[in-house]
């Protein structure tokens, strides 16, 4: 009997190793997480211009019905392979510790085209945490109660983006986005990461709005989406150093001065800086706090991280 | 017998493999530089020193004011870079002291030396198998007899620049057993694995045991750790580099003289085991149609004989057989260095004529039986 492991069972299966790690990788945060240690769901939006809040969501729906791992990840036109050592002109050897060598350009692509020096690594820290390098990884895609968490904090955002003027009209696959959860290499929500640009490029200009919430398993579009809530969560929120990123990433309002210094708060700084060390990316080598004055932009940001659009296929 | 023909007499399959490490034009010294270079450009990519190499080959180049570089120029460059490289990588420690580490590198490097020389006169320097008491040091470390070093003394510079960080899964690459005294240069690559099945070694004990490397595959010398870490890369360069010396060999397969002089059934069975057992390991990995498919992130699959992650990362592609874990990357790897072994054996046949008299004179004293049944060279040797 052939012990490989195989994803599908079946000789003609393609087997797809993110499917093998992701699998893995998503027992293992169910185990992570117990009672009384679920993530802070995120209490403001990537559009923050009105402060009230929306309509409480509906309970978490049911999952979707099983699909094929095409069918959950799409198939997509107009996607950039990922850069190479060649597309960029950083220090790909020193201080990235295990961080796979495909996804080194990847990081520090997202360094050069941002402008936010020293936050190559830091980007390597966080995709481990949230997906251990595993571009298609999701949390809310099954029944487990990490997936049910996820589906109720991704309803929540699609909510609260609803009342900032974010609908079906606008955001075509919002209440698709709703029933998503997370995922993607940096771990997003899917209903912000389809709105990130908005505030800055307005409705009518965020790239993603309209696109497929698969498309935050695209690695240039996570990427992208990374880059500019890095620089968001600097000039939205106070950000004081470099753990402050990782807690900001799950919940900006934990960085309030009414949220800083919580359990959950620490507990996030120490976790991270954990990674850090698993990784094998030395933190005190890094600038102690990232200054995001020299910010390219957005549209510049997307032009050099993803260049067109990628669409869906299938 | 055509040159083509000549791989056809040890597996049909051998001038497809072949071709993944291109062709090239033995008899033009511009073009055989050009596909060396290549070879080198194909490891420092996998490995993660492409950039080094580039600022070498530059210089190089530069040095050589528009002209080909002498063979031996390039080599060197190269081999500069990989061990400037390598040198700057964390250290596996292994339990080890410095001057332990220091020694054990001593040791593996004149041990390597040893097995390339003695190659030469097997006509086996591709995987030697050889017991460990025909070895300088019996291929051992009395660590007792190995006295400790201050970060301030000998070699203080590179001693200062030591990190040492044991990771758990670097106690795979420890050789076992282990004595409170001595410590084996290299582990015994005896049990079944992807290079070879299990071979039963008689009175094994501390300091004998079979040494097994598959230089000709560096730095994946042993067939049952094919993992993401590769072995050669986590041998200690001090004052001696055993890395640069595994390197030093597995890339002498590209030139004539040293290729030819080796007995390709030794690589050839070495290859058929590793397919066979592969393949069986990655029997679920597709080899979609190329004009029809639309491959999906993170999926694994087969295009021209190699493996490919979508928009993913190789090193994370893995896969568990009963023969331990191969990653994607590793398969890759090794499956070119088995290429570019029949490439450059199959071109250098096919430019026999304008072979040097050291490479000739390597084809003579080959008892290759593939070699031997060559109608031209036969007749040459008449």
């Amino acid at each position: 009997m052939n012990r490989a492991l195989v994803i599908g069972g079946t000789a003609a299966a393609v087997a797809t190793a993110g499917s093998v790690a992701y699998y893995l990788y998503r027992r293992g945060q169910a185990k992570e997480l117990g009672p009384g240690t679920e993530p802070a769901p995120p209490l403001d939006s990537p559009a923050p211009n009105a402060p009230e809040p929306g309509p409480a969501p509906a309970p978490a729906p049911s999952p979707l019905p099983a699909t094929t791992e095409a069918e959950r990840v799409g198939v997509w036109d107009n996607v950039l392979p990922l850069p190479t050592a060649e597309d960029v002109s950083g220090d790909l050897e020193s201080n990235w510790g295990s961080t796979p060598r495909t996804y080194r350009p990847l990081f520090q692509l997202m360094e050069e085209a941002s402008g936010i020096e020293g936050s190559a690594r830091i980007y390597s820290v966080i995709a481990y945490g949230e997906s251990r390098y595993v571009p298609s990884a999701q949390n809310g895609d099954g029944d487990t109660a990490r997936d049910k968490a996820e589906r109720t904090y991704s309803n929540r955002a699609w909510s609260t983006m609803q009342g900032f003027g974010y609908n079906a009209d606008n955001v075509p696959y919002g209440p698709e986005a709703a029933n998503f959860g997370s995922g993607g290499l940096l771990g997003a929500l899917a209903p912000y990461f389809l709105a990130i640009g908005a505030v800055t490029l307005g409705k009518a200009g965020a790239p993603l709005l309209k696109s497929r919430p698969q498309i935050i398993f695209l690695p240039r579009v996570a990427a992208f989406h990374g880059v500019v809530y890095l620089w968001r969560l600097h000039t939205q929120h106070d950000v004081r150093d470099i753990p402050d990123i990782k807690v900001g990433w799950g919940s900006p309002s934990l960085l309030s001065a009414k949220n800083r210094g919580s359990a959950t708060y620490t507990k996030i700084r120490e976790k991270f800086v954990g990674h850090a060390r698993e990784v094998g990316i030395d933190l005190s080598k890094l600038p102690s706090k990232l200054n995001v004055d020299g910010f390219t932009g957005v549209t510049s940001v997307f032009e050099k991280i993803v260049g067109t659009l990628p669409t869906r296929a299938g | 017998m055509q040159s083509s023909d000549h791989l056809s007499c040890y597996d049909g399959e051998l001038n497809a493999l072949a071709d993944l490490a291109g062709d090239f034009d033995a008899a033009s010294p511009a073009d055989t530089h050009r596909w060396i270079g290549a070879q080198w450009r194909s490891v420092a990519n996998a490995l993660g020193w492409s950039r080094p190499l580039e600022r070498s080959f530059l210089a190089l180049q530069a040095f050589a004011e528009g002209g080909v570089p002498a063979q031996h120029l390039t080599e060197k460059a190269a081999l500069d870079a990989f061990e400037d490289w390598h040198i700057d990588r964390p250290i596996v420690s292994r339990g080890l002291t410095l001057a332990q580490r220091r020694e054990l590198a001593r040791v593996q490097t004149i041990v390597i030396d040893k097995l390339d020389t003695n190659g030469r006169g097997t006509l086996n320097r591709w995987r030697p198998y050889i017991s460990s008491t025909s070895l300088p040091n019996k291929a051992c470390v009395d660590l007792n007899a190995v006295g400790t070093v201050t970060p301030q003394g000998p070699g203080g510079i590179r001693a200062a620049r030591v990190t040492v960080r044991a990771k758990p899964l670097m106690a795979a690459f420890a050789s076992a057993p282990r004595s409170a005294t001595y410590f084996r240069a290299f582990r015994s690559d005896t049990a079944p694995s992807y290079f070879a099945d299990k071979s039963t070694p008689e009175n094994v004990s501390e300091c004998d045991y079979p040494v097994v490397l598959s230089l000709g595959t560096f730095p994946y010398v042993y067939g049952g750790v094919l993992g993401s870490y590769a072995p050669g890369l986590t041998w200690t360069t001090s004052t001696h580099s055993p890395a640069r010396r595994g390197m030093t060999v597995a890339a002498s397969f590209w030139q004539a003289e040293p290729n030819l002089s080796q007995d390709a059934r030794v690589v050839v069975a070495q290859y058929r085991h590793f397919r066979a057992t592969t393949d069986r390991v990655l029997a679920g990995v597709a080899t979609p149609p190329a004009e029809n498919h639309r491959p999906i992130v993170g999926e694994v699959h087969r295009r021209g004989g190699l493996l490919h992650v979508y928009q993913g990362a190789l090193e994370l592609a893995r896969f568990q057989g009963p023969r331990g874990v191969l990653a994607a990357s590793s398969y890759n790897y090794i499956k070119l260095r088995f290429a570019a072994f029949f490439a450059a054996r199959r071109a250098y046949l096919r430019a026999r004529a304008s072979l040097s008299p050291a490479a000739r004179s390597a084809i003579a004293r080959n008892p290759d039986p593939c070699l031997r049944a060559t109608p031209r060279l036969a007749v040459e040797r008449a």
